[in-house]
């Protein structure tokens, strides 16, 4: 197997967009001098996980969308936004109605996706919003039941994928397109793992030339996600574990105890005809901190220690680095490359 | 004609207006008096809307109150306050309390005092007559235990919320149990406020055993699941029903919600299923204005 297959680095979604862009980011959404902005953004990043020696660029960091649910929702009909609901304390968030049956007004990736494409020839991996979580996310005060709500906003994805795809197809040929679906919401509500899977299997079900992955974090509990592993009709997952980590160095489950579910995942995964990779957040996008290359290494060790496979393991950070200065997220993917290069060193 | 009395409890959704205030006060750029007399302004003009819509009852909006445990783990020793944690299975969050040692009142509540990562006491800033407090069976459940919290954490705390109830004035109780009841013993309550002035809400249902022990009626007992109708209406002087859906954008419909009522073809306590904080606040408003238009007593 070729190293390039190996211990791919990748990044998850989101970096933190530069002043000029975040400062009249709303002012200027959807006039000729925000694509203009937001290109430049997208190009100045790019160059960034170059150098830090990022192998899939994901979307460039996502300098195209504000943030993940708001951003898809006003492109949906009959999301009604009647005002902020809070998140926690004084922070609030536009919580959008679904009053009718929805569909898109207008594709939300279509330009991202098309500038990019234009601009470099390098790995790609578009995050979407996944289906239960733009459920789970919004209040529905039109269908039937919440499967009824998340099926109808994975056929809205599925369609979103299919037109993405054809932009693909005219950059990429038949190279395979990746696409990350994103659902933090996955494993919030226990008894809803069967919406959960059903929904996200919908939205990409049958569409061939695709690699698709779905995107979960700060979970309380994996092994949920992980129990159905054999039902879910996508290639591999990509989690967050570093929040959940010590920031001492060493290997073994007590040293990292945050990793041991990587093992229930591994007992469950060699069970598959067609096993899946897991990206293994490595970085934490919560903290400042920088964690070291021997700290990155010893993560990618422990990951290894479970699934023997490293072509089964990808790297990322846990989540977007739009929590994080464009400088600090730089040094933790600069830091992510490096300790991939010393553990390939060493395999 | 049978009684229909209506009841708002719980945090409430602020205005934009205030939101944008307290962010400012949380950045220094208001002093806490003038965020202080903006509360109140706020809550005076809800409270004078809620008259207007014809409501019956209503607890404090508690706009000073950034969620249902905060205040307790700032003005309580004993209980500090740990990370922010999920509510339930909303997309709302709290800073889960910590009960790491014994549990005492150490703080006025009745009087302005500045917070500690909480916005400003006094703990309900109204004239309303209820006070609002979570059941005791969900403090602990939603609380994390550090240490050794044995059974007096139920015996102190119903000395703290006696304490709260004496010195804010309340003359009337609202108890907020969105846990599961377990064995708790609801005659307990007694101890802090005459059945007869308290409304006991329940997400979970009771069961008999709860309730047992005590033999006076509630003023209302509310089970939102809405799957323990008999054992409601047994113990409540009216019966607790929890129609207005407070995760639900769609306002309801006064002419059926009466319907409802009318075929309990009982005197009942009209509310929501849950506080209303999860809503945007024109939507609350809305719900609040439907529920005032079902009162006959006001």
């Amino acid at each position: 197997m070729s190293d390039k297959n190996i211990l791919i680095t990748q990044e998850i979604g989101s970096f933190r967009k530069p002043e000029y862009l975040s400062r009249i980011f709303h002012s200027i959404e959807g006039k000729p001098e925000f694509s203009e902005l937001a290109g430049k953004a997208a190009l100045e990043t790019l160059k960034i996980f170059h150098e830090s020696g990022l192998m899939n660029s994901g979307i460039a960091g996502e300098m195209f969308r504000w943030e993940m649910y708001e951003y898809l929702a006003r492109r949906i009909r009959n999301i009604e936004f009647h005002g902020k609901v809070r998140s926690f304390d004084n922070r609030y968030y536009n919580k959008g109605s679904v009053a009718g049956e929805i569909s898109l007004t207008s594709s939300p990736h279509s330009e991202e996706l098309e500038f990019i494409l234009k601009q470099t020839k390098v790995p790609l991996k578009i995050p979407v919003t996944g289906p239960y979580t733009m459920a789970d996310w919004s209040f529905n005060d039109h269908y039937g039941s919440r499967l009824q709500l998340a099926d109808a906003f994975a056929d809205l994805i599925r369609g979103e994928i299919e037109t993405i795809q054809r932009i693909w197809k005219k950059y990429r040929g038949d190279e395979v397109m990746q696409i990350q679906i994103d659902e933090p919401a996955a494993t919030t509500h226990p008894s809803e793992m069967d919406i959960v899977i059903e929904s996200v299997n919908r939205s990409v079900r049958g569409i061939k030339g695709l690699e698709t992955s779905i995107h979960v974090c700060y979970s309380k509990d994996y092994r949920m996600l992980y129990d159905r592993l054999p039902e879910l009709e996508l290639n591999g997952l990509n989690l967050e574990y570093s929040n959940r980590d010590f920031l001492t160095p060493g290997t073994g489950p007590s040293a990292r105890p945050g990793f041991n579910d990587i093992g229930y995942f591994s007992e469950i995964n060699s069970t598959l005809s067609k096993p899946k990779f897991l990206g293994i957040g490595v970085t934490d996008v919560h903290i400042d901190t920088i964690e070291s290359v021997d700290l990155i290494a010893d993560r990618i060790r422990e990951s290894l220690r479970y699934v023997e496979d490293p072509g089964l393991i990808r790297l990322n950070p846990d989540c977007g680095l739009r929590t994080r200065s464009r400088e600090i997220g730089y040094e933790k993917l600069r830091n992510m490359s490096l300790a991939r290069d010393k553990i390939i060193s060493e395999l | 004609m049978r009684r229909i009395e209506t009841l708002v409890f719980g945090i409430y959704p602020k205005s934009e207006k205030l939101r944008i205030r307290i962010g400012r006060w949380e950045r220094h750029l208001i002093s806490t008096s003038d965020l202080e007399n903006e509360i109140r302004q706020e809550t005076e003009q809800v409270e004078s809307q809620w008259a207007e819509s014809g409501l019956t009852h209503w607890a404090a909006p508690l706009f000073n109150w950034y969620d249902i445990f905060r205040p307790f783990s700032t003005m309580v020793s004993g209980i500090r306050l740990g990370p922010l944690t999920r509510y339930l299975e909303t997309n709302t969050f709290y800073r889960i309390p910590v009960l790491d040692g014994p549990i005492a009142l150490k703080t006025d509540p009745g009087m302005f005092a500045e917070g500690e990562e909480g916005l400003p006491l006094p703990l309900y800033q109204s004239r309303s007559e209820w006070a609002f407090l979570p059941g005791l069976m969900t403090f602990q459940s939603m609380s994390e235990i550090s240490g050794a919290v044995n059974e007096e954490f139920i015996e102190r705390m119903l000395t703290v919320y006696r304490q709260i109830i004496e010195k804010t004035g309340k003359k009337k109780l609202f108890l907020f149990e969105v846990s599961d009841p377990g064995k708790f013993d609801y005659s307990l309550y007694r101890q802090i406020m005459k059945p007869s002035d308290t409304v006991l809400f329940f997400s979970k249902s009771p069961g008999k055993d709860n309730l047992s022990s005590i033999s006076e009626r509630f003023y209302s007992l509310i089970d939102a699941s809405g799957s323990s109708s008999d054992l409601v209406a047994d113990h409540s002087m009216l019966k607790g029903i929890a129609l207005l859906d407070a995760h639900s954008t769609r306002v309801e419909s006064r002419d059926l919600i009466l319907e409802k009522v009318e075929n309990t073809g009982e005197d009942t306590l009209l509310t929501s299923n849950d506080y209303l904080d999860f809503l945007p606040r024109v939507i609350a408003d809305r719900k609040v204005s439907v529920l005032g238009g079902c009162s006959n007593v006001r």
